[in-house]
């Protein structure tokens, strides 16, 4: 079970059809989970402040913990789950650094607390998500960081996706290893568009 | 006033040697700068430089970062230099049928417009992902250390080989805490 919060309202950026100045950063949807069932957090455009269309960038904040064994915050654009993502990350945990690349069918952006680590702990994730309506593959480049209370396996690293894919993002899907897990109760996940401010060269 | 305010945002419709964003707003206490980027160079990757107040005496730009490139992380440093450089930073062109692909840079500058310290910087760049030999992800810190710490009025951003291409985007950011 989720609370999500969908902000469809007018922009109040925009006054009588034109553009004016203000917050670059607009809230779009905010999921915070409750109950132990919530195996997938969607998130869809809209209409108002909520159309993508009008965004250059996407910002994800997320806060998340599983309730299984399964450790991975899956990222899925426009319901393509096929190979075309491409990642590239390198960590740390503590005592050696770590690298690798891969192609799968999502993007890797965050590592969690499971099910046996200590209670109460939730990994954060900041995940920008570069010109999504514009014709180039989406990429996205983000931080992670978990800490174990003091066991080893905390983890902190930077990670990039490429989908190789050049439609616009109108929807974005979270999941623990594709559904295999469920989100432990106070995740949370807040979604902000960001506006550019237009000089043609 | 907003709190995060876009300044300036170039998306070049033909390609450029270079990207200038000049007469920088000096009422905020950061800046960030936010770019999705693209070299004409024929090689998978080339270096990006990001330079300050254009063309400074002295070399007062220095870089440090961790670099994971495929399998492999390690670390680097570009010291005094006229511009921040970013081994490999930017995509080429060699990756046939990748050509939608674009790097992804974010530059933060904390206290900008100061006129009595050195500008501190941190960074966070990938790009070509296309490519696994050439994959680079990075971030850093560095310092813009001219002697008369003056503020940051200029930045500008050019690829070592190639010029940036059609469809490069680059954002400034204004952010102040009030």
């Amino acid at each position: 079970m989720t609370t999500q919060t969908v902000n469809t309202a007018t922009p109040d950026y925009i006054v009588d059809s034109t553009l004016t100045d203000g917050e670059a950063w607009v809230p779009l949807i905010t999921t915070v989970v409750s109950g132990t069932s919530t195996a997938n957090v969607q998130m869809q455009s809209s209409t108002g402040a909520n159309d993508w269309s009008q965004y250059m960038n996407l910002f994800l904040i997320s806060t998340t913990r599983s309730l299984g064994t399964n450790s991975i915050l899956r990222l899925n654009f426009n319901n393509d789950t096929g190979s075309n993502y491409q990642c590239q990350i390198l960590g740390g945990n503590g005592t050696n650094d770590t690298a690798y690349y891969q192609t799968i069918g999502y993007a890797d952006i965050n590592s969690m607390p499971i099910s046996s680590s200590a209670a109460n702990y939730f990994a954060s994730c900041i995940t920008q998500i570069f010109d999504i309506n514009s014709g180039k593959d989406t990429s996205l480049l983000g931080t992670t960081g978990k800490e174990l209370n003091g066991v080893s396996a905390g983890i902190v690293n930077i990670n990039s996706t490429v989908w190789y894919n050049q439609a616009p993002v109108t929807e974005i899907d979270l999941s623990i290893g594709g559904g295999v897990d469920a989100f432990a109760a106070s995740s949370r996940f807040d979604l902000f568009g960001i506006l550019p401010r237009m000089v043609t060269v | 006033m907003a709190i995060i305010e876009a300044l300036e945002t170039i998306y070049l419709e033909a390609d450029a040697a270079s990207v200038t964003i000049d007469s920088i707003d000096q009422s905020y206490q950061t800046l960030e700068l936010v770019a999705s980027a693209r070299s004409a160079a024929l090689t998978a990757a080339t270096s990006y430089y990001v330079e300050c107040n254009g063309s400074p005496a002295g070399n007062a730009h220095s870089l440090y970062y961790m670099q994971g490139s495929n399998s492999t992380p390690g670390a680097q440093e570009t010291l005094t230099r006229t511009d921040w450089k970013m081994y490999d930073g930017i995509m080429g062109l060699t990756q046939a049928g990748q050509t939608g692909e674009y790097a992804t840079m974010r530059v933060i500058i904390p206290d900008y417009a100061s006129s009595d310290s050195n500008k501190s910087m941190s960074i966070q760049v990938c790009q070509s992902l296309s490519y696994a030999s050439q994959c680079k992800i990075l971030f850093g810190g560095g310092v813009y250390d001219q002697t008369s710490h003056p503020a940051i009025t200029q930045l500008k951003v050019t690829p070592a080989t190639g010029s940036l291409q059609r469809g490069s985007e680059f954002t400034l950011y204004g952010i102040k805490s009030s």
